[in-house]
């Protein structure tokens, strides 16, 4: 499985945003984030957004009501990430 | 649809007038030429004021509900302030005194003064009397009970209907083409709300309760109204997580799902919210018995089953009555709500259901979680708006800067405390007030109070608190039944308190509450641990844990906690340590949990 380096840092930015019990690189980008997955909730996605707000300087936006869409995976998450952040 | 006629009602009104006018044809008959034309033109205004006189009048008899006060009950949702029951009966006398005075008079002039005298009297005085009584009354009033929100003379007029005999309405609208929803701006209008309803009313298969999963607020309402008005009851599920909605499905085998998104449990029957043939949509606005069970919410608790809680529909509707009020809400102000909490929460029912519904607004179909899919939403969004939201998403917002183009009317946020720099912040970036309301799933809202300036919580109308061996119970107002509280409480008066902290063991995360000790029995329960402990630090949204398991692996134990506990009570972080600071007498302080947090932080 491979991973590329801005999945990493995303990944270490939320296991530091939400004092996750493991560490960046246990996190699967396929995995589901949310639910049965890494058993986040929606109080974690608003962290994740406000983390990702601080340090990319870049607003999330569903643009969408279904949330989950983009905090599918990690590798959901970052694809969102680098596709808004170069407009 | 505009009128929803009171039928039984204008059926008495045709044969009075049936009955006067065969009456008045004998009388024309039977009596000289001249009685016969006195009766004629004489008689109509003192009948008419006696009619009026006895339809006040005979309110005033014992165990009868004087009609002012009716009326009054009607405009409050159903519970009265203090005061307004003695004042609204001597108003009833008064209005019985006047038309009895005024039927007295016309007779008298009829048979004794000129017809000059009689006419000025019947056509000038009498009308003229009438409106200075009502406009005199509702001036008085205003003073009279100043504390009390105010009213305006629009709002009075409205309210003289009688309370309807056929229940309490689904919704109270202007027009069948007002909106009840909005999705990206565009409206929904209240005739597509009823028709959806109707035709999965139809579609439903048997069975007595439904279970609404729908995310989509629009959704929500439809499979809401559908139960309603097929006497189903609704589940309202506190999370969308698997367990949760399981265990409920455990409960009731008659079950099936109202449910707008994929992923729903399997053997559970799955009805989608529209697109089934349509039905004939109801001719009459539905509306329900203040009795009829109408929903059920769930305290999750950490394990278990979830606990369920009925709610009538009566107590529903008096709800958002009192907190549309508090809003000051009108005739002529339709709110329009965005909100970001789930409608299945019972701060999402009451703020962004039942709160338009009753208040001829509309909600936002989404549930934007975002700051800036929120901004995206009330900026979709007509005046006045109202955002019904949590400490965390103010919190996002604020921390955002979010600038909104068009202002919001007000804020009001529930679920977890709000704190008063947060509160003061989100009031200076968006100039409106953000209010908290203190509630429970038990109960609904409690209190409100405007975070940012006072740290006093002011009951709602209608409700009592009493205290009772560090006790407090709330009851009456829009509840079903009395609550107590899981917080302590100091009261200031008998209208405003102060929170003084939880109840020791209760910890709340996500609007979700638990007991500390629930949550240790799960952990010392899990295969491997010795001994352990939750612990929530002050100013934490999630609980830590401490585990004694020389023979488990934080994985493991994590694991297994996940399989028994609501997710958002799993600890944050999980430490492993040699031992839990007991004294002798086996307990652990709040100080020795916080050294032992300290040092496990810092390793």
């Amino acid at each position: 499985m491979q991973t590329t380096a801005f999945e990493s840092e995303l990944a270490a930015l939320i296991v530091q945003a939400l004092n996750l019990e493991i560490s960046p690189d246990e996190i699967d980008p396929e995995a589901p984030l949310f639910g049965e997955g890494l058993g986040l909730d929606s109080i974690d996605m608003l962290e994740i957004a406000l983390a990702v707000s601080k340090k990319y300087g870049f607003k999330l936006r569903s643009d969408d009501a279904d949330n989950e869409r983009i905090f599918a995976s990690l590798r959901a998450l970052t694809a969102h990430i680098e596709k808004h952040r170069t407009k | 649809m505009k009128s929803i006629a009171p039928s039984r009602r204008a059926v008495v009104a045709v044969c009075a007038v049936v009955l006067y006018a065969l009456l008045s044809r004998v009388a024309l008959n039977s009596l000289p030429e001249g009685a016969a034309l006195k009766w004629a033109v004489y008689s109509p205004p003192v009948l008419i004021d006696l009619v009026l006189c006895w339809l006040f009048g005979r309110t005033l008899r014992r165990g009868a509900e004087p009609l002012v006060t009716s009326f009054a009950r009607h405009a409050h949702g159903g519970v009265l302030p203090h005061g307004i029951p003695a004042y609204t009966r001597r108003v009833t006398l008064l209005w019985t005194l006047l038309l009895a005075a005024m039927a007295a008079a016309a007779a008298g002039l009829a048979a004794f003064g000129s017809e000059r005298v009689w006419a000025l009297f019947v056509y000038a005085a009498s009308p003229a009397l009438i409106a200075a009584l009502f406009l005199g009354e509702f001036a008085w009033r205003r003073v009279r009970f100043r504390h009390l929100p105010r009213q305006r003379l629009a709002d009075m007029l409205q309210y003289l209907r009688l309370p309807s005999a056929h229940g309490l309405p689904l919704l109270r609208l202007h027009a069948m083409e007002d909106a009840v929803a909005r999705r990206r701006g565009e409206p929904i209008a209240a005739s597509a709300l009823l028709a959806d309803a109707a035709s999965l009313a139809a579609a439903l298969p048997p069975g007595r309760h439904v279970l609404n999963l729908c995310r989509d607020r629009y959704h929500f309402l439809v499979g809401y109204a559908a139960a309603l008005m097929a006497k189903r009851l609704s589940l309202l599920p506190p999370g969308s997580g698997d367990a949760a909605i399981r265990d409920i499905c455990r409960g009731f085998d008659d079950l099936c799902c109202i449910a707008d998104h994929d992923g729903v449990p399997r053997g559970v029957r799955v009805v989608r919210p529209t697109g089934h043939a349509a039905a004939a949509p109801p001719r009459q606005m539905p509306a329900f018995p203040a009795g009829q069970p109408a929903a059920v919410v769930f305290t999750s608790g950490s394990t278990g089953r979830p606990a369920p809680h009925v709610k009538s529909w009566g107590s529903l509707v008096r709800g958002a009555l009192a907190l549309g009020r508090h809003l000051g809400l009108g005739p002529s102000i339709a709110p329009q709500i965005i909100g970001t909490v789930p409608p299945q929460h019972m701060f999402g029912l009451e703020a962004t259901v039942m709160l338009p519904l009753q208040w001829r607004g509309a909600v936002d179909a989404g549930r934007p979680l975002l700051p800036s899919d929120v901004k995206a939403a009330i900026e979709s969004a007509p005046a006045p708006r109202w955002l019904m939201t949590t400490p965390l998403q103010l919190r996002a917002c604020v921390g955002d800067g979010l600038e909104l183009h068009g202002a919001l009317r007000g804020v009001i946020s529930s679920t977890m405390p709000l704190d008063a720099p947060l509160a003061k912040a989100a009031e200076e970036l968006w100039r409106c007030p953000v209010e908290e309301i203190y509630g429970s799933s038990e109960t609904g809202m409690m209190a409100l109070r405007r975070s940012a300036r006072d740290p006093f919580w002011t009951l709602c109308e209608g409700l009592t608190l009493e205290s009772e061996d560090g006790a407090t119970r709330v009851r009456g107002g829009h509840l079903d039944s009395p609550f107590t509280l899981t917080d302590r409480v100091e009261i200031e008066d008998g209208r405003r308190f102060r929170l003084l902290g939880r109840i020791a063991d209760m910890i709340k995360v996500a609007g979700k509450r638990s007991s500390v000790e629930d949550l240790n029995a799960r952990l010392r329960a899990v295969p491997g641990v010795a001994d352990g402990v939750f612990y929530m630090p002050e100013g934490a949204q999630r609980p830590v844990a401490f585990a004694v398991a020389p023979d488990a692996s934080k994985a493991s134990i994590l694991g297994a906690l996940r399989r028994d506990l609501d997710p958002v009570f799993l600890p944050r972080p999980l430490y492993l340590v040699d031992a839990l600071p007991r004294a002798a007498n086996g307990k652990i302080t709040r100080d020795g949990l916080e050294a032992l947090l300290r040092r496990a932080a810092a390793r």
